[in-house]
């Protein structure tokens, strides 16, 4: 039996896979905490055009190669060499390159952990000393802005574009502080201060974006404290990215940028002016009104004194008469005309009785010796007698009497 | 001119005037007082320039 026969022999993979087996299997080596220095960092992009940084943690020339996946924790800085840092990761094989590594999962500057506590800390403190809480009225038509930043800086002039656009009666006095450096919290304090003093009926402070650094000095306790003691309110307009800085807590108004610093406390000139219009036509409707409401009044009046002049009651008295005249006269003519009508039948009447009418009907009266004869018993053989006919009148003989 | 006071004054103009219980005499006065007064308004936002102070901290 030869020694070949007797000895395993692994192939390169094999090998390989053992040794990262037991690494990556190895409960020390995984989600370890490691502190040290960058000693190179490269920033690049995954096929998933993620960020990636590929860096060497190194402490007395021993170095240990790391890589970080952003988007697996966040990553709240931007790494640079001589940084010293605090990683969280596990011991991986790449094989390909034959190197060993550790993949992270976060990376964070070392102590910023301890400084971020009392960071919050301090501002719980302030939270519970009521620093919060200020959040005063403002003027709705200020007349003097005290504007405490740089002097040199962008967010001046954002300020002056958006005041000139919307309220450009206003005054602004610039405060100049330095809002960057050694002494920026003590220069923006006596900033705050300065602007007590300067008839300004509020403050806006704050600077451009920058990075956690340049930003640091709106995260001081001394100045919170000054800014809540203001007289006058305040509008924060610091630029940031991450976590609101304690000034913001403090302020009674936070803008995001400086333009909309000024356009938070300044009114709209296009709506005052639209405002002046609907007043103006308010005022002038109400004008007209009035004058024409006036010549109604004017008009009742008038008719009241002319109905109530005697001139006017003489005249209506007149046309009364003149209407009660008529009425008897047409009530007069009427009770004529019925009596004239009976009248024309009365004499009809008469007529009709008349005897001669009677006659021309054909009737005759007899008379003999003056007198009426109505019976023939009257009358005897020989008698004459006068006839009146309708037409004239003869005188006859009796020849014949008849009794009945 | 106090912008704020003034624009308040033709406010209150407009609120006499539009109640309408003024004498015929009395709302020609204030008529022509607001009329005037809007002008210089509108003539003093049209004039109005920002003005800029400066101070050292």
């Amino acid at each position: 039996m030869s020694e070949n026969e007797k000895v395993h022999i692994n192939s390169v993979k094999e090998v390989t896979d053992l040794i990262q087996c037991t690494l990556e299997d190895s409960p020390l080596l995984r989600n370890i905490t490691v502190r040290g220095e960058l000693s190179s960092v490269t920033k690049s992009k995954t096929q998933y055009k993620t960020d990636c940084y590929y860096f060497t943690l190194t402490e007395n020339n021993v170095n240990l190669p790391g890589v970080m996946f952003t988007g697996v924790d966040r990553m709240n800085f931007d790494p640079k060499k001589g940084d010293m840092v605090v990683c969280v990761g596990s011991a991986t094989i790449y094989a390909p390159h034959e190197k060993y590594q550790l993949k992270c999962v976060s990376m964070k500057r070392d102590g910023e952990g301890d400084e971020a506590t009392a960071f919050e800390e301090l501002r719980e403190k302030l939270r519970k000393e009521g620093l919060f809480s200020q959040r005063r009225p403002f003027p709705k038509f200020p007349k003097k802005i005290a504007v405490v930043t740089s002097g040199t800086g962008l967010v001046q002039e954002d300020i002056y574009g958006a005041l000139q656009r919307r309220y450009p009666m206003v005054k602004v006095c610039l405060i100049h502080a330095n809002v960057q450096g050694g002494n920026a919290e003590a220069s923006l304090c006596a900033g705050i201060r300065k602007a007590q003093t300067v008839g300004a009926d509020l403050i806006i402070f704050g600077r451009g974006g920058g990075s956690e650094t340049d930003l640091k000095c709106f995260n001081s306790e001394a100045l919170a404290r000054e800014i809540f003691a203001s007289k006058i309110p305040t509008v924060s307009a610091v630029g940031h990215r991450l976590n609101h800085p304690l000034c913001e807590d403090v302020a009674d108004k936070t803008a995001g940028t400086p333009t909309e610093a000024a356009e938070l406390v300044t009114p709209d000139i296009a709506n005052i002016i639209a405002d002046i219009g609907r007043m103006e036509q308010e005022l002038r409707s109400a004008a007209a009104r009035k004058i024409s409401d006036c010549e109604r009044a004017l008009e009742v009046a008038e008719r009241d004194v002319r109905l109530a002049s005697p001139k006017e009651r003489l005249t209506r008295g007149e046309s009364e008469l003149e209407r009660l005249t008529m009425v008897i006269k047409t009530a007069m003519t009427a009770k004529l005309d019925r009596a004239g009508a009976e009248l024309r039948a009365e004499m009809q009447r008469i007529v009709d009785t008349n005897p001669t009418t009677v006659l021309s009907r054909g009737y005759s009266i007899v008379s003999a010796g003056g007198k009426i004869i109505t019976s023939a018993e009257e009358l005897s053989e020989g008698d004459e007698i006068g006839i009146r006919l309708g037409k004239g009148s003869v005188t006859a003989r009796i020849t014949l009497v008849n009794g009945d | 001119m106090n912008f704020e006071t003034e624009l308040n004054r033709l406010r209150e103009m407009a609120n006499r005037m539009s109640g309408g219980s003024l004498p015929l005499e009395e709302s020609l006065k204030l008529y022509e007082e607001s009329k005037k007064l809007a002008v210089e308004l509108k003539e003093y936002i049209k004039n109005a320039k920002l003005v800029i102070e400066k101070e050292e901290a």
